[in-house]
């Protein structure tokens, strides 16, 4: 059997065990049985962990990081946030994030399975240092935005039903509100590496810095709307609802500059 | 008066934001529209053509519309940081402490003494000093000059956009083609580079890897260093970079006289040029050259490497601007026409090379570092407060407040537990 026939069914078992996390938590969330969170936690750690390993796979296969096309991007970028995910559930013990993290790994990864996956070696273009910078802090900021979208949504949703919040099964809505900021303070960070690292990247490869190539002004959208989410919250006290709607319209922003600009905007950096 | 409250308003964060949608809107704009296409074509293909070319979303980015907006926005970013800098002044000083908000959480434990929590918080590399007049009440503080991440990260984006009007103003680029013992100069920098050798590497299944360009540096006429380029290792000599970018096949066109077996004409032509010959009143295009030549979609030749296995050359003839024939030949074969023998001798590949000096990058770069200084400041080695006095704790921070909180608790309780498993 040879390396890519590894992956492609390590990649179907942990894509399996990312669905099994989700309905676990869906299911924690319904019956309010803490087993059920616990199962959705094993599914979700068992996941990671074989999702590690069919990268694994592949790195070994290509002999380099799979940051080079759509399909290893995508990949990543699961892989990413079920890292950020796992990260915050051991730090603070949310069980419940993960019914609203986990579907979006799913998807994710879902969305990943449907495009082309043969291992491509890299374009003179990519040949660079800088790619792992780049595309590793990439990974590790959408990562922490969608998990800050999923607190966010925790908010909205669990402050209308009254009740799931009595029963204490969401967090303490506070420290969602906080959480979220604090995990997209990192993920803004790590954004402005990215798009610093690919200026000094565009720099050598292309010779401009900056080039207004749609997905270089995406990405600025994005760290824009996150920039305005910031100083309303730090400077204006905005916390809540509108922060928590700030916080999903920018993954949404997120989702766009990395799907949409690619298939519908293409330009010089659409690495298909 | 009015100009007061112009003034408030130029420099307020209101403004700011406001600024941001407007950019990020402005921009979406230049994203969804093809740019830099003749105005008639906007006019032509969308209702509102008159609009697009009224507010600049044909050349979003060079727009003096965004300009306006690029300007204000360094105006307003600018005040409203000078404006902060006397508060954060007054923060810095060594007296500056603030009050726990009203509805701060009392971290006081009964099973933790004050010797031993200042004890643990000057492990931590907090400063501690005890209150004058407030015996028994000590101030722990770490990261004071935390309190100017904001100024610090505001110059940082100054300075990158400061930067990038210098690159609009008075950057120079452009591209040239060489083949190889071809030069191009550079007068203004007083040096030339002259292609000694342009060469690709492939790998097994035809994929091109590489791009090199060796280049000779000359100054005066003497070679003065010599260098290989390839893409992500451009060149620099006296300020200038140059980035192996393209290249193409140039291929040489000969005519022979049947009758005297001279040769006549001798020529380059890159793929897709044309060329005149007036004896016979000739016009001779060079559709392509592939060096692994096949039929491709329709008849159409295309090549499936740049590697020369199978080289063949796509000629169209016109005669006074009417078509006469094409031809598909290896290099090898001749076609004649009215006693010429015409054919190619052989193909070399020429480099395409973009030049660019731009002074402004390293402004762009030393605010980029400033920038990413500014945030690691304000997200991490912000200002931190922590009040300690008998049967009172209190985590202060205008950054973190919930988290800081939380990571005193944290500590607090590991410092138990450690002590737990000692006794
Ligand atoms: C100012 C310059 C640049 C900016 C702002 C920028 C921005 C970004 C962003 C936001 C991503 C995240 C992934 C996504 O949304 O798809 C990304 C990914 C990526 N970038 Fe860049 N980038 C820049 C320059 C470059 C350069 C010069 C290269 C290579 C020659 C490059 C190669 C890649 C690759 C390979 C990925 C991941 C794969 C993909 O999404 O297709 N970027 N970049």
């Amino acid at each position: 059997m040879n390396l890519i026939a590894v992956e492609e069914m390590l990649f179907t078992i942990a894509f399996v065990l990312y669905i099994a996390a989700s309905l676990s938590f869906f299911a924690f969330l319904a019956s309010s049985k803490a087993r059920a969170g616990q199962l959705g936690v094993y599914a979700a750690l068992s996941g990671f962990l074989i999702h590690t390993l069919a990268m694994g796979a592949r790195i070994l296969e290509s002999g380099r990081l799979p940051f080079s096309n759509q399909y290893e991007f995508a990949n990543s970028f699961t892989w990413g946030i079920v890292l950020c995910y796992l990260a915050i559930h051991f730090y603070y013990r949310f069980t419940a994030v993960g019914a609203f993290v986990m579907p979006l790994a799913f998807l994710m990864m879902g969305y990943a399975s449907l495009l082309p996956r043969h291992v491509r070696p890299l374009m003179p273009a990519l040949q660079s240092r800088w790619l792992t910078v780049h595309v590793g802090t990439a990974v590790l900021s959408y990562g922490a935005f969608a998990v800050a979208a999923g607190l966010s949504l925790i908010y909205l949703i669990s402050g209308r039903k009254e009740g799931a919040h009595k029963r204490r099964l969401l967090p303490d809505l506070d420290a969602c509100d906080f959480l979220s900021y604090r995990i997209i303070a990192f993920g803004y960070l790590m954004l402005t590496l990215v798009i610093v690292t690919g200026a000094i990247w565009a720099r050598s490869a292309w010779s401009r810095y900056w080039g207004w190539d749609p997905k270089e002004t995406w990405s600025l959208i994005t760290w824009i709307i996150y920039s305005a989410y910031l100083h309303l919250r730090f400077n204006r006290g905005w916390k809540g609802k509108p922060a928590a709607w700030f916080s999903v319209i920018g993954f949404i922003a997120v989702i766009f500059t990395f799907i949409g600009v690619n298939t519908l905007l293409p330009g010089i950096h659409s690495y298909r | 008066m009015t100009f007061n409250r112009i003034k408030r308003w130029l420099f307020s964060l209101r403004f700011g934001i406001f600024l941001f949608i407007i950019m990020a809107i402005y921009v979406t704009f230049g994203t969804l529209l093809p740019q830099d296409l003749p105005p008639g074509h906007y006019l032509d293909s969308y209702r509102l053509g008159s609009l697009i070319i009224a507010l600049g979303f044909h050349q979003t980015y060079s727009s003096w519309i965004f300009r306006v907006i690029m300007v204000m926005f360094l105006i307003n970013l600018a005040g409203c940081t000078l404006k902060m800098i006397p508060s954060q002044q007054r923060r810095y000083r060594q007296d500056y402490f603030p009050s726990p908000k009203p509805d701060a959480e009392n971290l006081w434990r009964d099973d933790i003494t004050s010797d031993e929590l200042l004890d643990l918080l000057r492990r931590k590399k907090y400063h501690i000093s005890e209150i004058l007049h407030e015996p028994g009440t000590y101030h722990a503080t770490r990261n004071r000059w935390g309190v100017f991440a904001s100024t610090i990260t505001h110059a940082g984006i100054i300075t990158i956009i400061l930067g990038s009007f210098i690159g609009n103003y008075f950057a120079q680029e452009g591209f040239f083609n060489l083949m190889p013992g071809e030069t191009a100069t550079f007068h203004q920098e007083g040096f030339s580079v002259q292609l000694q050798d342009f060469y690709m590497s492939f790998r097994e299944d035809g994929s091109t890897e590489q791009y090199y360009s060796d280049l000779l540096i000359l100054e005066n006429d003497a070679p003065v260093g010599s260098e290989t380029i390839w893409v992500n290792r451009p060149l620099r000599h006296r300020g200038m970079m140059l980035y192996q970018s393209s290249f193409g096949w140039a291929s040489r066109l000969q005519i022979k006289e049947i009758e005297t077996n001279e040769v006549v004409f001798n020529q380059f032509l890159r793929n897709d040029e044309t060329t005149f010959f007036q004896p016979a009143h000739l016009t001779v295009h060079l559709f392509g050259y592939f060096p692994e030549f096949q039929l491709g979609h329709q008849g159409m030749p295309v090549t499936l490497s740049q590697e020369e296995r199978n080289p063949h050359y796509a000629v169209v003839l016109y005669h006074f601007g009417e078509f006469v024939d094409s031809f598909i030949m290896n290099p090898s074969q001749r076609f004649t026409y009215q006693g010429y023998e015409i054919g190619f001798a052989e193909s070399v590949l020429y480099t395409g090379i973009i030049y660019r000096k731009d002074f402004g990058y390293y402004a762009v770069l030393a605010g980029c570092l400033l920038l990413m200084a500014g945030l690691l400041m304000a997200f991490y080695f912000y200002p931190k407060y922590i009040l300690v006095r008998q049967g009172e704790l209190y985590a202060i921070s205008r950054q973190n407040a919930w988290g800081f909180s939380m990571w005193l608790k944290r500590i607090l309780q590991q410092l138990k537990e450690k002590e737990g498993e000692r006794s």
